[in-house]
């Protein structure tokens, strides 16, 4: 198969996305309501006091709305449900082609991100017009960002993989799914920085891939990580990316060879 | 009366059953949300350190709203899950099966799926919330009970009433997936008390999408602070939000046309 196969996988994932409209615009107003009630929260706590962890309230604005924009990019996926994709057996379809079920579902996810690129940064620009905060963010700063995004695409990428792959085994995948994307979820610093809470909570969580999904990022953007702290956490998410990647390619691999499919 | 009992009790006890066989997968939902739980309490008593107030409340007494939300959206979830699966049945043509039954379709749609899950986690919420707000609640009276009763009563009505709305936009738009999971995300609001919102939406909350009575109430009357909304204006609030949600459901059956072949 040629590149142009996935290209036109691509095509048609993208022109899926907008079938159900309503549903999308329903969607897309999931995500500005969560980054709202954020703000809106975090803005009334600063009527008593200038700092927080030193935040101030124009820092922490612009902190939340560029990790809710990094999370809306790294973490969005269409492959939530590849578990039921799995054991229901239409992996088969997929199978009996001759066609790489790891450029598919590459290709899926890419056209996913794009449409979360565009509208994610729509409205977040909306949002940064309209909570106007006194914040500057280094423009050298952006190919770094950029370079971590990716990386946190790439471990999500993987950790999606994962889930989807007990779908070899059994139907159950929503139960871990849950536990581990509520932990993500609150770990990922969208709803407040890490750093606010404790120190062992924050230097326990560094240790996992959660803050490479959003909260790093985010720091990265206010310039608040210096050169140690760089490297130590370039190491750390890349370590992540290999093991979960190299984790990934195992388990898929005896899934495949213990799949089997039934019916016509 | 007796017979709708005697149905939810049926319906309960095979969901019970259901939960019993998918155990593994319940408990690893039982443990997402006590993980919640415990992250929301962690941050919020880092804020008591942080900051003295917010909004006009001390930062402590924020524990009593965030509790009161937990508490009412969990008992929700546990009543009205079936309505999440709902848009399904409307999809499929399975709703008909619900028409041509002797029950009333609604009581069906509502509470034909009561999330066992959540009465599970009712236990731990329940004694951390006790453990959490044991300094912040004034010794009860007979006259706060009573008041507690009707503002409770007043949350779920309303409740309710937003369950039914979404249950009319599943069968008025098929195309609708996310409703539910809107209202979810409206409702999170309800997690802090309204006054922390800019004026324009506090009105709103207090009005035309009443969360203020629905999550902030009950906290407000148990912990005596000052409500939000006076007890009267609520208790008419919620008879017409759940009046209004009867007569829209009455409306959406109406257009109700069958999907199945």
């Amino acid at each position: 198969m040629t590149v142009a196969t996935y290209l036109q996988y691509f095509k048609i994932y993208l022109a899926q996305t907008f079938e159900y409209r309503t549903s999308f615009f329903m969607w897309r107003i999931r995500q500005v309501l969560s980054l709202l009630l954020s703000l809106f929260f975090w803005g009334s706590v600063y009527a008593d006091t200038a700092t927080i962890s030193a935040y101030t309230k124009d820092d922490m604005i612009a902190y939340l709305i560029i990790t809710n924009l990094v999370f809306n990019l790294v973490a969005a996926t269409s492959l939530n449900s590849l578990g039921s994709f799995i054991y229901s057996g239409e992996l088969s379809n997929f199978l009996i082609k001759p066609q790489n079920i790891s450029l598919y579902l590459l290709s899926k996810e890419a056209a996913d991100k794009l449409q979360n690129l565009f509208f994610s940064l729509l409205e977040a620009g909306g949002i940064w017009l309209l909570f106007q905060p006194q914040t500057s963010i280094s423009l050298q700063s952006l190919p770094l960002l950029g370079f971590f995004i990716i990386l946190g695409m790439g471990v999500t990428f993987c950790i999606q993989l994962l889930f989807g792959a007990i779908g070899f085994w059994s139907p159950d995948t929503w139960g871990p799914r849950f536990l581990f994307f509520t932990l993500m979820g609150l770990t990922s610093g969208t709803l407040f920085p890490l750093d606010i809470l404790p120190s062992w909570f924050t230097s326990t969580v560094a240790l996992t891939p959660f803050p490479f999904i959003s909260y790093f990022q985010g720091q990265l953007a206010l310039g608040r990580v210096n050169s140690d702290h760089l490297w130590s956490s370039f190491l750390v998410a890349a370590a992540w990316l290999v093991a979960l990647g190299i984790t990934a390619a195992v388990v898929w691999k005896k899934g495949l060879k213990d799949y089997d499919s039934h019916g016509g | 009366m007796k017979k709708y009992a005697a149905i939810w009790f049926k319906l309960a006890s095979n969901e019970l059953q259901q939960t019993f066989v998918n155990k593994w997968t319940n408990l690893l939902f039982l443990l997402g949300k006590l993980v919640r739980l415990a992250t929301l309490i962690l941050l919020i008593v880092s804020l008591e350190h942080a900051v003295p107030s917010v909004a006009g409340f001390q930062t402590q007494q924020l524990r009593l709203f965030v509790i009161s939300y937990t508490l009412i959206d969990t008992v929700s979830q546990l009543i009205f899950r079936g309505v999440y699966v709902f848009s399904n049945s409307i999809r499929t043509g399975s709703f008909d099966l619900d028409l041509s039954q002797p029950i009333n379709p609604l009581f069906r749609a509502l509470f034909g799926k009561p999330d066992i899950g959540d009465m599970f986690f009712l236990i731990p919420l329940g004694g951390v919330s006790a453990w959490l707000l044991r300094s912040l609640i004034p010794e009860l009276g007979f006259s706060t009970l009573l008041l507690s009763g009707v503002v409770l009563l007043d949350s779920l009505l309303i409740a309710a009433a937003f369950h039914i709305f979404v249950l009319c936009l599943g069968i008025i738009t098929t195309e609708v997936n996310n409703t539910i999971m809107l209202y979810r995300d409206v409702s999170r609001f309800g997690m802090f008390p309204v006054a922390v919102y800019p004026n324009w939406l506090s009105l709103l909350f207090r009005t035309l999408i009443p969360l203020a009575v629905l999550f902030n109430l009950p906290a407000e009357v148990m912990g005596g602070l000052v409500p939000s909304v006076p007890i009267g204006v609520s208790v008419v609030l919620s008879v017409s939000f759940f009046s209004i949600s009867l007569l829209a459901w009455k409306r959406a059956l109406k257009e109700y046309s069958s999907a199945s072949s």
